[in-house]
C-alpha cells in the first residue's frame, strides 16, 4: 500500500532508534556509525530548509504551468464545468508526477510534499467546480481522497484531514434526520471521536503499522480535540445558534446547557489526569492546551475579574506552578523529569526560542503621544514610526 | 526504544552485549520529560503577567493607585534582577550555560518590567523630556548589557528590536512587513544602515571571540533587514532600480559566501528566496510589463523555467553544504 520503498523506511526507523540510543548514552558512537552504514537509506532526503525551498518552488512551477495552459485553452466564454474538468485533469497529472518522483526515491524532499497537496486540492476543487455537490457529498469526497492519500503516502497532516472529514460525514448525515438529531449531535461526535481515539491508540503499537506512527499521532490529537470541542459550551452554543437557527439572545442558554458546562471543565482535567497516570505525553499536552480553552469559554460568558487583573494573577500562578515543578522534578520522580531530553536537530532550538521571546517584548513605545496605550508586551512595537 | 530491534542488531554483531544491557536497563525506566511543557507555562506566565501589568498601569493612569502600581512594577523588576544577580554564573567571553530555564525567564520578566517602568515614567513625568531618543535608548542599553552579562539570547533579540525602534524601524519578526512604511526613502536607507551595522556586529563577535555564539542572532536580524530594505528600495526608487538590483546581487553574494562558509542551509534558503523575488521583479519590469497577453505567456514560461532552474540549484547546494 505504501508508495515509498519499505526497506528504506525500515532503515530510517533504525537510524532514529540508534540516534536515540546514542543520545541516551547506551551505545558508542562507533556502533551508531556501523549500524547506519549497514542499513543505508536510499532516499533523497534534503535538509529541512532545502525541503522548504523545494516545496515552494514546486508549487510555483505547478501554478504557472497551470496558468499557462489555462490561458491557452480558455477564453472568457468558458464555463466553470470545463475549468473544473481541467483542475481534475491537472490534479491527476500532479498525482502521476508524485508517483514518478517517488520512483526517483524522493522522500519528504519538499517535491513530494508539494505534489501531494496539489493533487488533493486540485481534485477536490475541480470536482466542486464541475459538479455542484452538497456539503455532505463534499466531506465524503474529501474523506475518501485524504484517506487514500494518507494510506499511500503516510502523510500525517493528510491523515488528520481524513479524520476530521470522517467526523464531518457523521455530522452532516446525522443532522439531516431532524430536530432530535440536531440536539444530540454533540454526543454523536463525542462518541465517534472516542471510538477513533481508542481504535488508533490500540492499533498504533502494532509492528505492521510502524511507518504510520506519525499519522496515528496526529489522528489521536485530532480525535482528542474534536471530542472536547464537541462538548465545549461555547462551540455547542454558538454552532447550534448559527447552524440550526435557535435565535438565542445574549445571556440565554441552550437546552441542557449545564451538561456542556460540566464537560467543558471536566474533560481537560481528565486528559491531564490520565496523561499523568499513563505518562502519555499526547494526553498531557492536549489537556494543558485545553486549559486555555476552559479559561476562554468561562471568561466569554462570565466576566469574573477585570482582564488585566486576571492576566496578572494567571501569570503569577503559572510562574509559580512552573517554579514548583521545575524544582520538584529536578531529580526524576514518578517517571517524570524536568530536564531536557530527546534529540533536536531542527535548527538550534535556543535560536528559535529567542526569536519567539522577541515577539512578546516589543520595543518601548513613544510614551509622549497622548492616549497611546502600550501593552507591555502583546501590543508592543506599534509606535515606531518616523518621528525619531 | 524498540528492544527487539536492538536485539536483532546485537545478533548481527553491530552492537556489543554491553550496550544491549544498557539499552535494556534504559528502556525499562521510561521517563517522560516535561521540560518543554514547563518552559511553555513559564513563557506564557511571563507574557500574561507583563501584559497585564502594562494594561493595569494605563487603566489607573489618573487614579491615586498608579503610584502603587508603579512601585509594584519596580519591585518585580528589581527583585527579578536581584535574584538573577545572586544566581548568576561567572562571566566569560565564551558561551555560559544558564543555571536553568527558570532563571532565564525571571531575567526576561525583570527586563520586561523594566521597560514598562521606563515607558510609564516617561509618560507620566516626562523625565526624559521630549527627546524620545533617550526613552528608547536607555532600555536598549540595559537590554544589551543584560544580554551580555547573563548570556541570554532572548534578551539579545529584545535589545536588537529596541535598537531598531530607536532607529525608527520595527524589526520584530512578525511585524516587520506589516508595520513599516517602506514607501519612505529614509526608512529604506535606515534599514540598510541598521542591517550593515548588525552584520558588522556579527563579524566582530566572531573575530574578537567575544560571545561568538551571538553572531547568528545578529546575522539573522541583519540579513532580513538588509534584504527587505533592499527589495523595498528596488520597488520604491523606480528611476535607479538597476542600482538597487546590483546592490541586491552584492548582498546575496555576501550571504552566499557566508552560508557556504558556515554550512548554513537556513541562510542559503533565505538568500535564494529574497534574490528570486528581486530578480523576478527586475526581469518582469524590464521585459514583460508592456507586452499584454503575450507578456503573460512569457511570464508563465519564465517562472516555470526559473523554478526548475532553482530546484536544481537547491539540490546541488544541498549536496555541497552536506559534504562540507
Amino acid at each position: 500500500m505504501i508508495a515509498y520503498n519499505i526497506n528504506s523506511l525500515d532503515n530510517i526507523y533504525i537510524h532514529q532508534q540508534v540516534d536515540e540510543a546514542l543520545h541516551e548514552k547506551c551505545i558508542e558512537k562507533e556502533e551508531m556509525d556501523t549500524c547506519k552504514k549497514h542499513y543505508l537509506i536510499g532516499f533523497y532526503m534534503p535538509n529541512f530548509f532545502i525541503r522548504l525551498g523545494l516545496f515552494l518552488l514546486t508549487i510555483i512551477i505547478f501554478i504557472f504551468t497551470f496558468g499557462f495552459f489555462a490561458l491557452l485553452f480558455f477564453s472568457t466564454g468558458s464555463t466553470d464545468t470545463s475549468f473544473g474538468v481541467m483542475c481534475v485533469f491537472f490534479g491527476l497529472i500532479a498525482y502521476g508526477a508524485l508517483e514518478f518522483m517517488i520512483r526517483k526515491n524522493h522522500f519528504r524532499s519538499g517535491v513530494d510534499d508539494a505534489l501531494l497537496w496539489i493533487t488533493a486540492t486540485l481534485i477536490v476543487a475541480g470536482l466542486n467546480l464541475a459538479t455542484g455537490i452538497s456539503s455532505l457529498g463534499n466531506v465524503v469526497l474529501i474523506f475518501i481522497i485524504a484517506f487514500y492519500l494518507s494510506l499511500r503516502f503516510i502523510d500525517a497532516v493528510m491523515s488528520a484531514v481524513s479524520c476530521l472529514a470522517c467526523l464531518a460525514v457523521f455530522f452532516f448525515s446525522y443532522t439531516k434526520m431532524g430536530p432530535a438529531a440536531k440536539a444530540s449531535v454533540p454526543f454523536l461526535i463525542m462518541i465517534t471521536s472516542a471510538i477513533i481515539y481508542f481504535l488508533t491508540n490500540k492499533e498504533a503499537g502494532r509492528d505492521k503499522f510502524l511507518h504510520y506512527a506519525n499519522c496515528f499521532l496526529l489522528i489521536k490529537i485530532s480525535a482528542l480535540l474534536c471530542f472536547y470541542l464537541a462538548a465545549n459550551y461555547y462551540v455547542v452554543r454558538e454552532m447550534s445558534n448559527a447552524m440550526f437557527d435557535l435565535q438565542l439572545k445574549e445571556g440565554e442558554s441552550i437546552p441542557f446547557g449545564w451538561i456542556f458546562w460540566i464537560l467543558t471543565i471536566l474533560i481537560p482535567l481528565i486528559y491531564i489526569a490520565r496523561g499523568i497516570q499513563k505518562r502519555d505525553p499526547v494526553l498531557l499536552r492536549v489537556g494543558l492546551v485545553l486549559i486555555a480553552a476552559i479559561i476562554f469559554t468561562v471568561r466569554y460568558y462570565y466576566h469574573i475579574l477585570p482582564l488585566e487583573i486576571a492576566m496578572i494573577t494567571g501569570g503569577i500562578i503559572m510562574i509559580g506552578i512552573a517554579y514548583v515543578f521545575i524544582q520538584y522534578l529536578k531529580k526524576p520522580k514518578y517517571g517524570f523529569s524536568s530536564s531536557e531530553s530527546g534529540v533536536y536537530d531542527f535548527m538550534n532550538i535556543t535560536q528559535v526560542e529567542s526569536i519567539i521571546i522577541s515577539e512578546i517584548g516589543g520595543p518601548v513605545q513613544q510614551p509622549a503621544i497622548p492616549q497611546t496605550k502600550f501593552g507591555g508586551g502583546s501590543g508592543g512595537g506599534g509606535g515606531a514610526g518616523g518621528e525619531f | 526504544m524498540n528492544l527487539s530491534l536492538f536485539e536483532r542488531l546485537n545478533g548481527e554483531g553491530l552492537i556489543s552485549n554491553e550496550s544491549l544491557e544498557k539499552i535494556k536497563l534504559q528502556s525499562g525506566k521510561k521517563i517522560l520529560s516535561v521540560h518543554w511543557e514547563l518552559k511553555t507555562i513559564l513563557y506564557l506566565g511571563v507574557l500574561l503577567l507583563t501584559s497585564g501589568l502594562g494594561v493595569l498601569v494605563y487603566k489607573n493612569i489618573d487614579s491615586i493607585g498608579h503610584m502603587a502600581v508603579l512601585i509594584f512594577i519596580a519591585l518585580v523588576s528589581a527583585s527579578g534582577y536581584f535574584y538573577c544577580f545572586k544566581n548568576k554564573p561567572a562571566f566569560s567571553t565564551g558561551k555560559v550555560e544558564s543555571p536553568g530555564s527558570f532563571f532565564d525567564y525571571i531575567l526576561l520578566l525583570a527586563s520586561l518590567c523594566f521597560i514598562i517602568f521606563i515607558g510609564y515614567w516617561q509618560y507620566q513625568y516626562e523625565v526624559f523630556g521630549n527627546r524620545f531618543g533617550l526613552a528608547g535608548f536607555i532600555p536598549m542599553v540595559v537590554f544589551f548589557f543584560t544580554a551580555y552579562a547573563f548570556d541570554h539570547l532572548g534578551i539579545l533579540c529584545l535589545a536588537i528590536t529596541n535598537l531598531g525602534a530607536w532607529a525608527g524601524i520595527v524589526v520584530t519578526p512578525s511585524k516587520i512587513l506589516k508595520e513599516n512604511d517602506f514607501n519612505s526613502g529614509t526608512l529604506i536607507l535606515t534599514g540598510l544602515l541598521l542591517g550593515i551595522l548588525l552584520i558588522l556586529a556579527a563579524k566582530a563577535s566572531i573575530q574578537k571571540k567575544f560571545k561568538a555564539h551571538f553572531a547568528f542572532t545578529y546575522t539573522n536580524f541583519g540579513m532580513h533587514i538588509l534584504f527587505i530594505s533592499c527589495l523595498a528600495g528596488l520597488f520604491h526608487f523606480e528611476s535607479i532600480y538597476l542600482l538597487w538590483f546590483l546592490l541586491l546581487i552584492g548582498i546575496a553574494w555576501y550571504f552566499y559566501m557566508e552560508s557556504v562558509h558556515q554550512g548554513s542551509f537556513y541562510l542559503l534558503l533565505m538568500l535564494t528566496l529574497y534574490s528570486y523575488i528581486g530578480i523576478s521583479y527586475t526581469i518582469i519590469h524590464m521585459l514583460f510589463w508592456n507586452m499584454q497577453t503575450f507578456g503573460f505567456y512569457l511570464l508563465c514560461l519564465y517562472f516555470i523555467s526559473s523554478g526548475i532552474g532553482l530546484v536544481f540549484f537547491l539540490v546541488r547546494m544541498n549536496k555541497k553544504l552536506k559534504s562540507s
